[in-house]
């Protein structure tokens, strides 16, 4: 932790180093956006009640009645082959619910206020490789504190992509549509080695030492108890349709792991999304960290069902404006977040999800290439 | 229904099933066939009866696995009111003969949400959270030869329980009932008892009022005439006392004062109480898994546990990540973004965006 910058405090008062994106606004502006923010928070967290707490409970029968439907389906592949599809399908479908709208909002800390341990986020553990208590670590300090800054924010690419021309090239982006291929398709067990920092330990730059062993010790053992749930006893139990069945649930493992690859990559690396220096954290205000967060995300259009199937992840402006509000009242939220961008004339990154893949696609070609390269080519860094 | 019921229970919490289910309980799946075949402890309400505009009895039937009780332990009852888990301990007030039904009397104290929500919100059929049971509080076997019941108010279940339990096993060896009450009609459980002092040859039943020129024990305090008159050789006796802290103290002193400290049990109810100081006025902040106490500074309960020499887990410093959420054991809290204050028991709140308002008790 020691390597970390100052966290952000509580100064109310702006710090001189200003985002371009936001260099048009005065202190006292940037100060009332931080109160609106602060009172809009208030707000909505006033209403938290039953009906969060029946909402996300229904979610998680959705996903218990998917699940059991899809391995059933998967089995049913003796009878015919399109009951072996519709299982992977709703399979991957209880997978990416468990994944998003349950577990990713629950190890938040967005059902804690119902005092269950259900739904508590320092308890809770969820369908995927990664063990929770680390990707608490990088998701929701790392990442949520420090979105977007560069060096300090290893969401940043995932130490393998680069997603920016203020990053080295290395040898290896010359392969960056194998890598994004490689990643998207084994997301889960590259968020479990995440909190590792393989690439550090791989050049030397962190030692292997006790901690980092009990550390590759935990991840090892979720990510073994979580393949021999799915590629072995699953399978075993079934035996006369071994092959099916493993195929079946490696299948739904991986549409799972393109699915919510896609959603994040949407909300953090649409090409106008802001990066920030390791600089702004230094007595950056709260209104300061805010902005931050605006500016260094990004939002997909949708219905409400888009809504469950993205975790609410595609409101990803306000989930990390207020990244404990729970998930069904961010849609309300990103109508006066919306509001207030407009009134401020801040950039409010939105879109539907074809243009925000296409651009993330397009993003990660591009840098892909040397900066002088892209340049040569008459593209913008 | 029972066998069936009692394997679920174990496939419940069984680690070889949940091989198939990692990360999670087998009884997280099996509740959706039967919120009872949970891997929590559950109970089915059977029926909620008020007894008075602050009590009410709640009778439930436990899920399979329920070990029974014995008279005067307590158990814990898990609530949901607006979607908030609210959980308080209760004494079991049934016979511990009775192993398939659980009666709780609960009474509300001020500014309590659960029993009015057990009150006015909970129907037969419902589901509710019951603990197994605990505690050290226990009727003696073999059955002491005389019994000494002094309780108040809501003291009176565990007396109650051990009252029933006797009344099963047809006791007929002495006891004494003393009942302590505001006034005759705030006495509780009165008809039962009069009953049983008809069934049970060796009990006798007597009401104190504090409020009330109602008769010859009105007005009267827990002291050695009392004892002498209504429950002679009660030094030699086993005696319980439950009820409000000053009756405990006074009982406590007594009981030494006649060497007899180590033949009286004693249960001990803490309600909830929650001071807020005069403006500006600090109180002090207990870390109760450290043992330490300091006074209470100002700062972030974080940043002052951090002070005390302790190292708590701990993240973005600012509210949003929950890396060092604990559990506050008691008092007052303030959040400081939005000025929220926490009152609750037991509570899960955020160490590095909370300050105390008074003392306040923390699990750290």
């Amino acid at each position: 932790m020691s390597t970390l910058p100052a966290a952000p405090d509580e100064a109310t008062a702006p710090s001189a180093a200003r985002h371009p994106a936001y260099a048009h606004l005065s202190d006292t502006q940037i100060v009332a956006i931080g109160e609106e923010l602060d009172a809009l928070r208030a707000r909505i967290f006033a209403q938290r009640g039953e009906q969060d707490a029946r909402y996300i409970r229904r979610v998680l029968r959705l996903q218990q009645v998917l699940e059991v439907a899809g391995r059933i389906g998967i089995v049913l592949f003796f009878v015919h082959w399109t009951a072996w599809v519709l299982g992977i399908l709703l399979l991957a479908g209880a997978k990416v619910l468990d994944n998003m709208e349950l577990g990713h909002n629950i190890m938040h800390g967005q059902y804690d206020f119902m005092n269950d341990p259900r739904f508590d986020s320092s308890s809770y553990e969820w369908d995927h490789a990664s063990a929770s208590e680390q990707w608490r670590h990088t998701h929701n300090v790392l990442h949520h504190t420090y979105t977007n800054v560069l060096g300090v924010d290893r969401d940043i690419g995932y130490g393998l992509l680069r997603v920016t021309s203020e990053q080295f090239h290395r040898p290896k982006h010359w392969f960056q549509p194998l890598n994004v291929a490689v990643l998207a398709l084994g997301f889960e067990w590259a968020i479990a080695i995440h909190d590792l920092e393989m690439n550090r330990l791989l050049s030397g730059r962190r030692a292997f030492d006790e901690k980092v062993q009990d550390m590759a010790r935990v991840a090892a053992r979720k990510a073994g108890r979580q393949a021999l749930k799915d590629f072995v006893v699953f399978p075993l139990l079934f035996f006369p349709v071994l092959v099916p069945v493993l195929l079946g649930n490696l299948v739904a493992n991986l549409l799972r792991n393109v699915w919510t690859w896609a959603v994040i990559f949407c909300g953090h690396f649409p090409g106008e999304v802001q990066m920030f220096d390791e600089e702004v954290v230094d007595g950056e205000s709260r209104a300061e960290w805010y902005l931050r967060q605006m500016l260094g995300s990004a939002n997909i259009t949708g219905s409400r069902t888009f809504d469950l199937w993205t975790g609410n992840l595609n409101h990803q402006v306000e989930h990390h404006l207020f990244p404990d509000m729970p998930s069904m009242r961010l849609r309300d939220a990103a109508v006066e977040v919306r509001d207030l961008c407009e009134r401020y004339d801040l950039q409010y990154n939105t879109g539907r999800f074809s243009r925000q893949l296409g651009n993330v696609v397009g993003r990660l070609l591009k840098f892909s290439l040397p900066n002088p390269l892209i340049q040569r080519l008459g593209m913008q860094l | 229904m029972t066998r069936l019921g009692t394997l679920a229970r174990r496939a419940a919490r069984s680690s070889v099933l949940a091989t198939f289910t990692t990360p999670y309980s087998v009884g997280r799946w099996l509740e959706l066939l039967n919120p009872l075949w949970s891997d929590e402890d559950r109970a089915r309400v059977v029926n909620v009866e008020p007894e008075s505009a602050d009590v009410v009895t709640v009778t439930l039937r436990p899920a399979p696995g329920w070990p029974g009780h014995e008279a005067g332990q307590h158990t814990v009852l898990r609530g949901e009111v607006d979607g908030r888990r609210i959980a308080r301990a209760f004494t079991l007030a049934g016979s511990e003969h009775d192993r398939d039904t659980v009666t709780l009397t609960c009474k509300a104290y001020e500014g309590a949400v659960l029993v009015p929500w057990l009150r006015d919100q909970l129907r037969p059929g419902d589901v509710v959270g019951l603990d197994h049971p605990t505690g050290d509080v226990r009727l003696p076997s073999p059955r002491p030869a005389h019994l000494v019941c002094v309780v108040g108010g809501s003291g009176i279940t565990p007396a109650m329980a051990m009252l029933r339990t006797l009344r099963d096993e047809r006791h007929t060896g002495r006891i004494t009932f003393v009942q302590f009450a505001r006034t005759r009609t705030a006495a509780l459980f009165t008809s039962e008892l009069a009953a049983a002092e008809l069934a049970m040859p060796g009990l006798r039943v007597h009401t104190v009022t504090t409020r009330e020129d109602d008769g010859p024990l009105s007005g009267r305090r827990l002291d050695v005439g009392l004892l002498d008159e209504l429950a002679p050789g009660w030094r030699d006796a086993t005696s319980l006392v439950c009820g409000p802290v000053r009756m405990l103290e006074a009982a406590e002193a007594l009981w030494a004062g006649a060497g007899a400290r180590e033949r009286l049990l004693i249960e001990r109810f803490r309600p909830p109480s929650i001071v807020v100081p005069p403006d500006g006025e600090r109180g002090a902040i207990t870390f109760a898994g450290s043992g330490t106490t300091v006074a209470d500074d100002g700062r972030s309960l974080l940043e002052q546990a951090e002070a005390a020499g302790l190292s708590p887990a701990s993240g973005c410093r600012m509210g949003i990540c929950h890396t060092c959420d604990r559990p506050k054991l008691a008092g007052l809290t303030r959040d400081v973004r939005d000025g929220a204050l926490d009152a609750g028991e037991r509570s899960r709140i955020q160490p590095c965006v909370s300050v105390a308002v008074g003392d306040v008790e923390l699990d750290l």
